[in-house]
């Protein structure tokens, strides 16, 4: 599969912070990312990790506040495809999320809190820059050479 | 009390290829609002004819500029700001067209505003050419002409 990418492309959406707007957020990520030149399962993973991360900015770090914004970024060039995702909410410690224990998660019948570890299940690399209630950034990347293989 | 308005922003590089992804954003935020899909269809097409015209006229094909899409849902009404940095022009040189003399053309496109103009409720321009160019758009959730009017009509 060839792909004639320019040099580097960017996209930027804003929303409310509310559930229903993660549908829109969904639709913008997938289709930018099969525009980019992913195929549909690498895109449909894209879209999974994004919307894990924008779930979780809208239930911890604004606590379901739907006054709030949540910022997302797209930067594409030759070899990489990453999204960074800005909220002005609480934060949290990444140090302190740990990687589950699968057997004991499903022992107990969890739901959720497994968003970070998916995300880095999903994508190349996840990292966070959080300075509470100013500006936290989750930035993810997805590289193309997977797709030249 | 605050007055409800919740704000969307969409910007993207002026390339026709990403005329879709305007459409469904612009599609997605008027359904999730309360638009019906014939509307929010209306909508769609509106905001995609203006960023045409930012594409092919304000920027002239340049591909690496800027489309912000600003949307912003009140109450009663729907916003819609396209803009851009391009080359600007001057609303009041449209004229509205001769749909036979352009019929017998076979001319292709420039209708833009004119379409626009049928599928909003209002549109306005604000013009600084090279500066910052606003198409503005709205949309009532109910026709004015019904909801100032104490009876619907029945048909």
């Amino acid at each position: 599969m060839i792909t004639l990418r320019k040099k580097r492309e960017t996209f930027q959406l804003k929303v409310p912070s509310e559930t229903k707007n993660l549908e829109i957020i969904r639709s913008f990520i997938y289709r930018t990312a099969i525009k980019a030149g992913f195929d549909s399962e690498c895109a449909s993973r894209i879209e999974l990790s994004v919307d894990e991360a924008c779930s979780n900015v809208i239930k911890h770090a604004y606590q379901m506040k739907t006054d709030n914004f949540i910022e997302i970024n797209i930067s594409i060039d030759k070899e990489k495809f990453v999204v960074t995702i800005i909220d002005q909410g609480k934060g949290f410690n990444p140090e302190k999320i740990e990687l589950p224990d699968m057997m004991e998660y499903l022992a107990e019948l969890r739901v959720g809190g497994l968003g970070i570890y998916l995300m880095k299940t999903l994508m190349d690399e996840v990292e966070y820059d959080i300075i509470p209630g100013k500006k936290n950034i989750v930035r993810m990347v997805k590289y193309f050479y997977a797709l030249e293989e | 009390m605050k007055r409800y308005s919740k704000k969307y922003k969409l910007k993207v590089s002026s390339d026709s290829s990403n005329l879709e992804l305007i459409r469904k954003f612009v599609f997605d935020v008027a359904t999730k609002s309360g638009f019906s899909i014939e509307d929010a269809n209306k909508i769609e097409l509106a905001v995609d004819e203006a960023c045409s015209n930012v594409v092919k006229h304000a920027y002239r094909g340049e591909e690496k500029e800027t489309i912000e899409i600003d949307v912003n849902v009140q109450e009663d009404r729907i916003i819609v700001k396209v803009k851009d940095k391009g080359k600007g022009f001057n609303p009041q040189s449209i004229q509205p067209p001769d749909m036979v003399e352009y019929l017998k053309q076979y001319k292709m496109g420039g209708l833009g505003i004119h379409i626009i103009k049928s599928l909003m409720d209002e549109i306005d321009f604000k013009i600084k050419p090279g500066i910052k160019n606003e198409v503005i758009m709205v949309k009532f959730f109910q026709p004015r002409s019904e909801k100032s009017g104490k009876r619907k009509t029945t048909k």
